[in-house]
C-alpha cells in the first residue's frame, strides 16, 4: 500500500500499516487546508468576477460576462486607487529597505546593548498596526498631536497639516507604514548577516579592501537572495495591505490615499456587490503577477551582468 | 564587548582626557549613540501613548502639550470600562485567538511530523502551493470567506473568525515548526519502536516533549497574529456582542460609535498592547529562531 502511493521512512526502515494511517491522519487536515486556501479562493473570485452576486442575496447568481470589468474600469477611483497604491508600495517599501539595511548592518556590529536593542526592533514588528494607528494619529492630530504642536512651535519648514491634507495624506501614511513595518526588514537582514562566514571579510580585508568594497563585494553579494525574497514578499504585502490604510485615513481625504484594497472593501460592504469586487481583487492579482515576472526577469539580467 | 575588544590597546592610548579613548572604543560608543536613537524613535511613540493614557483630559488639549502627565489618572481607563466594550472585546479576543492557535498549532504538528518523518510524492509541489497561500492577498480571501459562511449560515461570528484565522497562520506556523521537528534525531524515535513502542506512543513520548519549547513558541506567535488582525475582524466581528480587541480599537479611532477621548482611546491602545508585550517576552529568543528559518507573516 504504501509502496504503491510512494511513501517511504526518511529512516529508512519498512512502512508499517499502522505508520501509513498514522501519516495520513496526521498529515490530511492541513494539507487540505492548504490545498483548499491556495485554490479555492482564486478560483471562486475568478467565477466570482463574471457573475452580479448581491452581498446580501448570495443564492442569486446572474451571468454577465464582463460586466463587471467594464463598470469597474468606469469607476472613477480605478485609477487612482492604482496609481496611489504603486506609490504606496514603492515609497514606503524603499525606505523600509535602505532603512532596515543600515540599522542591520549597525545592530550587526558588535556593542554593549546590542541584544536589547534588537529586542526592541523586533518588538516593533509584532504589536497591533491598530496601536500604530492610534499612535499616530494622535501625535500628529492638529487639536491635541504633540509632533504637529512642535512643528508650529519652531516654525519647523514641515508641512504640518498630515493626514488632514490631499497633498500631504499619502506621505504621511507613507512614513507611518515605513516606521511600522522596517523592523520587518532589520530582522530579516540581520538573521542572514549572521549566517555570513567571517573568514570572507578577513580575506577581504587582506585584499586590501576597505569598508565600503567590504559591503559592496562580501556582504551585498551574500545578502541578494534575501533582499529579493524580501523584497517581493514585503512588495506583495504592501500592495494588498488594507488595514493601515483603513486604519489611517480610510482612503480620504478626497479619495488621496484611497488604494485596490479599500476600494474592493467598500465595494463589498457599501456597494453590496460581491461581482464587482472579484472583478478588483483579480486586476490586482494580474497587477501582481505581472510586477512580479518584470520582477524576478530584471533580477536574473542584472545576475548575468554581474557575473 | 567593546571593552573587551580595546583592552590589549597600550595604556597611552587612553590619552589626556577619559573621553578620548581607543578608535574602535569611539566607534563603539556612537554605534551605541545611534542605535539608542533608532530605538527611541520606535519606542518613544509607544511610551508616549501610555504615559499620556494616564493624563487627566484637560491636560491632553494642553498647549504647549506635555510629555509626561503632571497629574496621573486612571480617567481614560475608567471611561474605557464604562463607555466601550473592551471588556466583552478582551475576552472574544482571548476565545478567538486561543481557537486559532490551538488548532492551527494541532494541524501544524501533525504536517511537520510527518513531512520530516516520511518520504511522499509531490512534496515539491505542496511547498510551492505553500509559498503561494503565502502570498494569497487577504482581500481575495476575503470573498470566498463571505460566501462559505453566509451559505453556512455563520456570517458574523467568532467560529468563522477563528477558523479564518487558522487557515492564514497555518502556513506560517508550518515554517516555524518544520525546523524544531527536523531538529529532532530520527534515531531517537527509532529507538523507541526498536523496545516495543509503536508510533503514536513514541510520537507522544518523545516526539512531543522534545519539540515542546517550538510547539509554546508557535503557539504563542499565532495567537499574537490572530490579537492583531484587522481585516477579518472587521468583517466577521463588528457587531456589540461579537466585537474583538482590534475591532473596538478601529471603532474608537474611527469614531463611529460617538465621540471619544484621547485618553480613552491611548487607554484602549495600552490595554490591547499589554498581552502582546507579555507573550512577546516569553517567546522573543524563539521568534529569531523563526526570523532566522525565514518565515514570517506579513
Amino acid at each position: 500500500m504504501a509502496e504503491r502511493l510512494g511513501i517511504t521512512l526518511v529512516s529508512g526502515g519498512k512502512v508499517q500499516t499502522q505508520d501509513l494511517v498514522m501519516a495520513l491522519v496526521m498529515f490530511l487536515p492541513a494539507f487540505l487546508v492548504l490545498v483548499f486556501l491556495g485554490t479555492y479562493p482564486i478560483i471562486t473570485a475568478l467565477i466570482t468576477a463574471f457573475q452580479r452576486r448581491p452581498l446580501f442575496d448570495l443564492d442569486s447568481t446572474v451571468w454577465v460576462g464582463l460586466d463587471n470589468f467594464t463598470s469597474v474600469f468606469q469607476h472613477p477611483q480605478l485609477w487612482n486607487s492604482f496609481s496611489n497604491d504603486i506609490v504606496f508600495t514603492i515609497a514606503s517599501i524603499s525606505i523600509q529597505t535602505v532603512v532596515g539595511m543600515a540599522v542591520a548592518l549597525l545592530l550587526h556590529q558588535q556593542f554593549t546593548g546590542r541584544n536589547i536593542l534588537r529586542g526592541f526592533v523586533l518588538f516593533s514588528y509584532v504589536f497591533p498596526v491598530a496601536v500604530a494607528a492610534i499612535i499616530w494619529r494622535f501625535m500628529l492630530s492638529d487639536s491635541v498631536g504633540i509632533i504637529h504642536h512642535l512643528i508650529d512651535a519652531w516654525n519647523l519648514p514641515i508641512p504640518n497639516t498630515w493626514f488632514a491634507s490631499p497633498k500631504t495624506a499619502m506621505p504621511s501614511v507613507i512614513m507611518v507604514t515605513a516606521w511600522k513595518y522596517f523592523p520587518f526588514m532589520v530582522i530579516t537582514f540581520l538573521a542572514r548577516l549572521q549566517t555570513i562566514d567571517v573568514t570572507l571579510y578577513e580575506a577581504a580585508k587582506v585584499d586590501g579592501a576597505n569598508a565600503l568594497q567590504r559591503f559592496r563585494y562580501v556582504t551585498l553579494p551574500m545578502l541578494m537572495p534575501v533582499i529579493i525574497i524580501t523584497l517581493l514578499l514585503r512588495t506583495i504585502w504592501t500592495f494588498n495591505n488594507w488595514e493601515i490604510v483603513a486604519l489611517l485615513t480610510q482612503g480620504g481625504p478626497v479619495y488621496s490615499t484611497i488604494t485596490p484594497p479599500i476600494l474592493v472593501y467598500d465595494t463589498l460592504f457599501k456597494e453590496f456587490s460581491l461581482g464587482r469586487a472579484a472583478a478588483i481583487s483579480f486586476l490586482m492579482v494580474v497587477t501582481l503577477l505581472v510586477a512580479m515576472v518584470f520582477y524576478l526577469y530584471a533580477y536574473d539580467r542584472s545576475e548575468e551582468r554581474l557575473t | 564587548m567593546g571593552v573587551e575588544a580595546t583592552s590589549s590597546q597600550p595604556p597611552a592610548d587612553r590619552g589626556a582626557r577619559g573621553l578620548l579613548r581607543s578608535r574602535e572604543q569611539q566607534i563603539t560608543i556612537l554605534y551605541l549613540l545611534i542605535a539608542v536613537t533608532i530605538v527611541l524613535i520606535l519606542e518613544v511613540p509607544l511610551i508616549y501613548m501610555t504615559v499620556s493614557s494616564f493624563k487627566p483630559g484637560v491636560e491632553v488639549y494642553r498647549v504647549p502639550p506635555t510629555f509626561f502627565p503632571t497629574e496621573w489618572v486612571l480617567n481614560g481607563y475608567q471611561e474605557l470600562l464604562e463607555l466601550s466594550n473592551m471588556v466583552i472585546a478582551l475576552r472574544n479576543s482571548t476565545m478567538v485567538a486561543t481557537l486559532a492557535s490551538t488548532l492551527g498549532v494541532t494541524l501544524s504538528v501533525g504536517f511537520c511530523y510527518t513531512i520530516t518523518r516520511f518520504r511522499m510524492p509531490g512534496m515539491r509541489f505542496f511547498t510551492i502551493l505553500m509559498l503561494f497561500v503565502y502570498v494569497l492577498p487577504g482581500i481575495l480571501l476575503m470573498i470566498p470567506m463571505v460566501r462559505i459562511w453566509g451559505k453556512l449560515g455563520l456570517t458574523g461570528g467568532l467560529l468563522p473568525l477563528a477558523l479564518t484565522y487558522v487557515s492564514f497562520t497555518l502556513p506560517f506556523s508550518i515554517w516555524m515548526l518544520r525546523s524544531h521537528f527536523a531538529g529532532i534525531p530520527l534515531e531517537l524515535e527509532e529507538a523507541a519502536l526498536v523496545d516495543g513502542a509503536n508510533r503514536a506512543q513514541s510520537f507522544i513520548k518523545i516526539i512531543l516533549p522534545l519539540a515542546r519549547p517550538g510547539i509554546i513558541a508557535t503557539f504563542i506567535f499565532t495567537f499574537i497574529l490572530s490579537w492583531n488582525e484587522v481585516l477579518f475582524a472587521t468583517i466577521f466581528a463588528s457587531s456589540q456582542k461579537n466585537v474583538v480587541v482590534s475591532t473596538t480599537l478601529s471603532n474608537l479611532l474611527n469614531e463611529r460609535s460617538g465621540w471619544h477621548s484621547w485618553g480613552m482611546i491611548n487607554a484602549a491602545g495600552v490595554v490591547a498592547t499589554l498581552p502582546v508585550l507579555v507573550f512577546f517576552m516569553l517567546i522573543q529568543r524563539q521568534l529569531v529562531a523563526g526570523f532566522t528559518e525565514g518565515a514570517i507573516k506579513g
